[in-house]
């Protein structure tokens, strides 16, 4: 095979919209075409992109507040009919709206701008993330109108009442631990998001069920049939003819098992004030196991879960609290708490604060930090500029794309905050080579907007990418450089109908990225110096629980990095004082590092020790400094029996079944069930729940040798897990 | 050791409890009669046994279970008939079908036998290609849960007994004469599954896609209807209904019921998810399977009255069908009489068909009394 470097040397296609997601090319263009479009039917294979386009594409937003009145803005929010004045959001779009004079993609699939439009869009900051085409058809602004009415208990919601929302893949919400005494559900809605299904009414893709209609399909198969099975059966989670994933049909299920250990209780208990609303993610978006498809779909969910919690609310007097657990995890994204998932959620978390009501987002830390999937690379003013490299292993038989981020460090110079022309967005520090497994170096990677190299295979005349390095400014809160890599599979198999049919594939082995600085400006340093850190994550390419295995995760193989001491353990955490560029800190779950969330990491109740698995912080630092502080797990929960006791005890996917799962997705939940019960007491006792966090958090325990970036506050206390009456528990009460 | 084996266990099937290995005995017992045996002593006319009764269920406790399970069989058999119906037969309906017929005799009493009536009481029709297309479907679907499954998939290669096992109480030592029972119907249900298999000659999944891919090895015999299916659903209605037949508690309960059928249901799904077998097989085993279960207690209860029918008509309703998924409750009555519903169009009933009752005991009637004495 002949491969051949090709260098970009200005922006191409999407770049050329300042603030468009930096995969855009790649994925509406490139090799990465025919997995993205893997689930609408396009005819995207003989057709050029947009011609024909009759699907939806689902575009994450953020802006900073400064330029609420940009007119490029006030343009394009015109032109889609978005809502003024919302600092971020989301919204469904498709070709008809994308061509308008504004901005138009044509049938050769040049991009073009309006030079004008271009400039404000530019100094605006806007930025904008686009996921997955999908089929149904969609209102642009979802509103969440219509629906199902709540049905609360007779006599209105108890004083203490916590709302517990679940966002999950494999919800089996029809499970006994969510019935109460007369075998009636908690849940008091159900959003199952199926994208391929164009919904009539409350939801703007998807299925959606309220109480009544639940109890009605309990009541209906409870003597019948094969169990909670027939109810998904008839609701549609479970179906076979389908080729989506029928999860909750599995023994044990990620959410249903997430669900019971935040908000599950024995029928007798009654529990009336913890309803619950449950979010079944889009499955599909779930299998792609990056989390670069996920961002909407949760963004989406917490909007719904809100809007539901207001409907549900009395119509005078404060909102019902509500706590929202994610247990979902991965590590795109900036890091430093900026990206627009963040930035959404914290306003929606805002938003509803706002009004009275009272809202904890519960995270799970994500359980990578063994991963060797991160690095950082620090350059000090004080110290002799050398270059670094990165060895990357990409594996074989790799039959998913493979991606990698290297945020670049925050510079106000290329984020040139100030210009009133249109910003370059050059950053002049760094230049970057690739080798490739076989040792063919790029040419040199300049940092503007938009460039990069391509790496091409060369077969029987034609060229095919299999590997592209492309810089591009992130807009939006995080203003950063990013260069971000991009493999196709290693392993297509013949004959392949799978999302990389017409891709071809990239050479496995270790491939070196060549980082090279330029010497710092003595003359002009400011009197602190200055200390850079280039972090780069490689993207989750593992596929998630109940979904085939396809992706094989790549790492960095550094020797610099010492996977066991000199006696043999594992190293968990960085040495004081390592410099290697392979970095167990900051492993974070990427959704995790904003403000307005609560994160758990996990460790073995037994042995009171952290787990080695359990990811931690700091989230980098970024532009705004107050954002630069400490963000690490805030508890760590026994989500593990012991070393050799796995996982905590819940509920199986069909009532009645127990099974054990592990995992920072477990801790999350147990944070939340204290953090319901919190501020439950702080209801009954003062009536506002304002503390229940603090008081959480106060109440934890620590033990020797915890690291504050994974262990936060402390242990979480065993006998606050799940149900301890339900199950044996590993240790007594400590 | 020489000596009498016993199985035992609870996933034996097996109640043979005496195989004696008299082979082993043979020349000591040659020489040993030399020893001892003495001169030659008639017994005399005093001294002569008692006869036996002929044609009498008393003389069943003198057999082995093997022996047994010869005459059972030929009880139960020798009522039946089978007939492939063409379709080149003009007359009355042109789609071919096999018909599974009971006989019975037109001069009962005690007179020889001189002719017979047949009554047709369950027919299967062969689904077109189409809907196996459409079925394949779920192949893809369903192989998602083969690594939950596995080994599900593979303790139920035997048959369904020791699944069974874990919802009513069976052992070999304290209900031989139920598991004798269900022997006899796990036979019954082999045979007739059998020749419907062989008469439809319905491809197996693997043979419409090269991506079903099994993982056990795909049996030689025709997919419908499915076996397992066939044997799970007669197994559960049979223990259903024997288990309840002395309106005992536990088994009172209709949750024995629930769980006879679920479990019957998973087995049957299984085969779906190990790549064996189409959804359409399973609805066909499952129907089958409840039929012959009720026809088989009318035998064995001696029960005056008609026998439950079913015609499997994959050509009614064949829209819904090719994109249906096999749910229990579609066919059975699972919640109250656990007994076949019809709200399928594919499934339907065939004209009555009375079953006589003999007024003595037959070998099966005393095979299900001993049975129902365990309950």
């Amino acid at each position: 095979m002949d491969y051949r470097w090709r260098v970009i040397s200005e922006a191409e296609q999407f770049d050329k919209i300042p603030g468009m997601e930096p995969a855009a090319n790649w994925f509406m263009f490139g090799p990465g075409r025919s997995a993205y479009f893997r689930y609408v039917a396009e005819p995207f294979e003989e057709s050029p992109p947009f011609d024909t386009l009759i699907s939806t594409i689902p575009v994450v937003f953020d802006y900073p507040e400064a330029s609420k009145n940009n007119p490029a803005l006030l343009e394009i929010a015109s032109a889609l009919g978005l809502p003024l004045g919302s600092l971020s959001g989301y919204f469904f779009t498709n070709r008809e709206l994308l061509s308008e004079d504004l901005i138009r993609v044509d049938s050769s699939g040049e991009v073009f701008i309006e030079p004008e439009l271009r400039k404000q869009l530019a100094v605006s900051r806007a930025s904008f993330k686009f996921s997955a085409p999908i089929s149904a058809g969609v209102p642009t602004v979802p509103t969440f109108e219509g629906g199902p009415e709540p049905l609360p208990p007779e006599g209105g919601w108890p004083v203490g009442t916590v709302i517990t929302a679940i966002v999950d893949d494999g919800l089996g919400f029809a499970n006994e631990w969510f019935r109460d005494a007369d075998n009636k559900s908690r849940f008091q809605y159900m959003w199952w998001q199926d994208a391929h299904q164009t919904s009539a009414t409350g939801v703007p893709f998807g299925k959606e069920l309220g109480k009544f209609e639940i109890d009605q399909l309990i009541s209906k198969h409870e003597n019948s049939g094969i169990g909670d099975a027939s109810i998904y059966r008839e609701f549609g989670t479970i179906d076979f003819s389908s080729a989506r994933r029928s999860t909750v049909a599995l023994g044990l299920t990620h959410g249903t098992h997430v669900a019971d250990v935040a908000a599950g209780f024995d029928r007798v208990a009654n529990r009336q004030d913890r309803p619950i609303i449950g979010v079944q993610l889009w499955q599909e978006a779930v299998e792609r196991g990056t989390g670069a498809e996920l961002d909407i779909y949760i963004l989406a969910g917490v909007d719904y879960i809100l809007n539901r919690a207001r409907r549900m609310s009395p119509e005078s007097g404060n909102k019902l609290p509500v706590v929202i657990n994610l247990s979902y995890g991965f590590n795109i994204g900036p890091h430093d708490g900026t990206s627009v998932l963040e930035k959404n959620l914290a306003r929606l978390v805002k938003e509803y604060e706002a009004e009275g009501g009272h809202v904890s987002l519960v995270i799970s830390a994500g359980n990578n930090q063994l991963s060797r999937t991160h690095s950082e690379i620090s350059y000090h003013s004080d110290r002799p500029v050398e270059s670094r490299d990165l060895e990357w292993q990409i594996f074989p038989d790799d039959r998913t794309g493979t991606y990698m981020e290297m945020w670049l460090p925050y510079s106000s110079d290329v984020d040139d905050a100030n210009a009133t022309l249109q910003p370059n967005f050059i950053d002049d520090r760094y230049t970057f080579t690739v080798t490739t497994p076989s040792g063919l170096t790029s040419p040199v990677i300049q940092c503007g907007h938009g460039q990069g190299v391509r790496l091409l295979a060369i077969e029987g005349g034609n060229e095919f990418v299999v590997f592209e390095a492309k810089y591009n400014f992130v807009a939006g809160h995080t203003c950063k450089g990013l260069l971000r890599f991009y493999l196709t599979p290693t392993s297509i198999i013949a004959a392949d109908t799978g999302p990389w049919k017409n891709a071809h594939t990239s050479p496995s082995g270790v491939w070196r990225i060549h980082i090279q600085r330029k010497p710092f400006d003595l003359q002009s340093l400011p009197p602190e110096g200055i200390h850079e850190t280039i972090s780069t994550w490689i993207l989750s390419d593992e596929e998630v629980y109940g979904y085939p295995l396809m992706g094989r995760q790549s790492y960095f193989v550094n020797d610099c990095y010492e996977v066991h001491d000199e006696q043999g353990r594992l190293i968990v955490e960085d040495p004081i004082g390592s410099e290697c560029v392979v970095s167990r800190k900051s492993l974070i779950n990427a959704m995790a590092t904003g403000d307005e969330v609560f994160v758990a990491g996990s460790y073995y109740e037994r042995e009171r020790e952290l787990t080695e698995y359990s990811a931690g912080g700091p989230r980098i630092s970024g532009k705004d400094d107050a954002l630069a502080g400490q963000r690490v797990p805030n508890a760590v929960a026994a989500a593990e029996g012991s070393r050799v006791h796995f996982g905590v005890l819940a509920s199986g996917s069909m009532s009645g079944s127990v099974l054990p799962m592990g995992g920072t997705s477990v801790a999350a939940p147990m944070l939340a069930r204290e953090i319901a019960n919190q501020i439950a007491n702080q209801l009954l006792s003062s009536g506002v729940p304002e503390s229940a966090e603090t008081s959480v958090l106060a109440s934890l325990s620590l033990i020797p040798g915890l690291s504050i970036n994974r262990g936060g506050f402390g242990l979480l206390s065993p006998e606050q897990r799940v149900k301890v009456e339900r199950f044996i528990v590993d240790s007594p009460p400590v | 050791m020489r000596t009498m084996s016993v199985s035992s266990g609870s996933s034996a099937i097996d109640t043979d409890s005496s195989t004696y290995q008299q082979g082993d005995f043979t020349s000591s017992l040659i020489s040993n009669r030399d020893g001892i045996v003495g001169g030659w002593s008639a017994p005399g006319t005093a001294h002569l046994p008692v006869a036996l009764p002929q044609e009498n269920v008393n003389n069943l406790d003198l057999l082995s279970h093997d022996i047994r399970a010869d005459i059972f069989d030929f009880d139960l058999w020798s009522k039946l008939d089978f007939y492939f119906f063409p379709d080149s037969n003009a007359s009355g309906d042109p789609r071919p079908s096999a018909g599974l017929y009971h006989v019975e005799r037109s001069n009962p009493g005690d007179t020889r036998p001189t002719g017979a009536t047949y009554s047709e009481f369950i027919r299967m029709e062969r689904p077109s290609q189409s809907i196996f297309e459409q079925q394949l479907e779920f192949l893809n679907g369903y192989a998602a849960l083969r690594l939950d499954r596995e080994s599900e998939i593979v303790d139920q290669l035997p048959g369904p007994i020791p699944f069974m096992s874990s919802i009513v109480y069976l052992r070999p030592d304290r209900t031989k004469y139920t598991l004798e029972l269900l022997e006899t119907v796990l036979r019954f249900a082999g045979i007739i599954e059998t020749r419907f298999k062989y008469s439809l000659a319905c491809k197996r999944p693997m043979e419409y896609s090269a991506q079903v891919q099994p993982i056990i090895l795909t049996p030689d015999h025709g997919s419908l209807p499915s076996g397992h299916a066939t044997e799970a659903f007669i197994v559960a209605r049979v223990l259903d209904v024997l288990t309840k037949s002395n309106a005992q508690k536990p088994y009172s309960h209709s949750g024995y019921r629930t769980q006879l059928y679920r479990q019957a249901t998973r087995i049957a799904i299984n085969r779906t998810v190990a790549g064996v077998h189409f959804p359409v097989d399973s609805m066909a085993g499952c129907v089958l399977g409840l039929a012959l279960a009720d026809y088989f207690i009318q035998r064995a209860t001696r029960a005056a009255g008609n026998a439950q029918t079913v015609w499997f008509n994959p050509s009614a309703g064949a829209a819904e069908l090719g994109g249906a998924d096999f749910d229990v409750s579609d066919y059975i009555n699972v919640g109250s009489s656990g007994s076949i519903t019809t709200h399928k169009d594919w499934i339907s009933t065939l004209d009555l068909v009375s079953v006589s009752a003999p007024s003595d005991e037959t070998p099966l009637s005393w095979l299900w009394t001993k049975a129902k004495a365990e309950w």
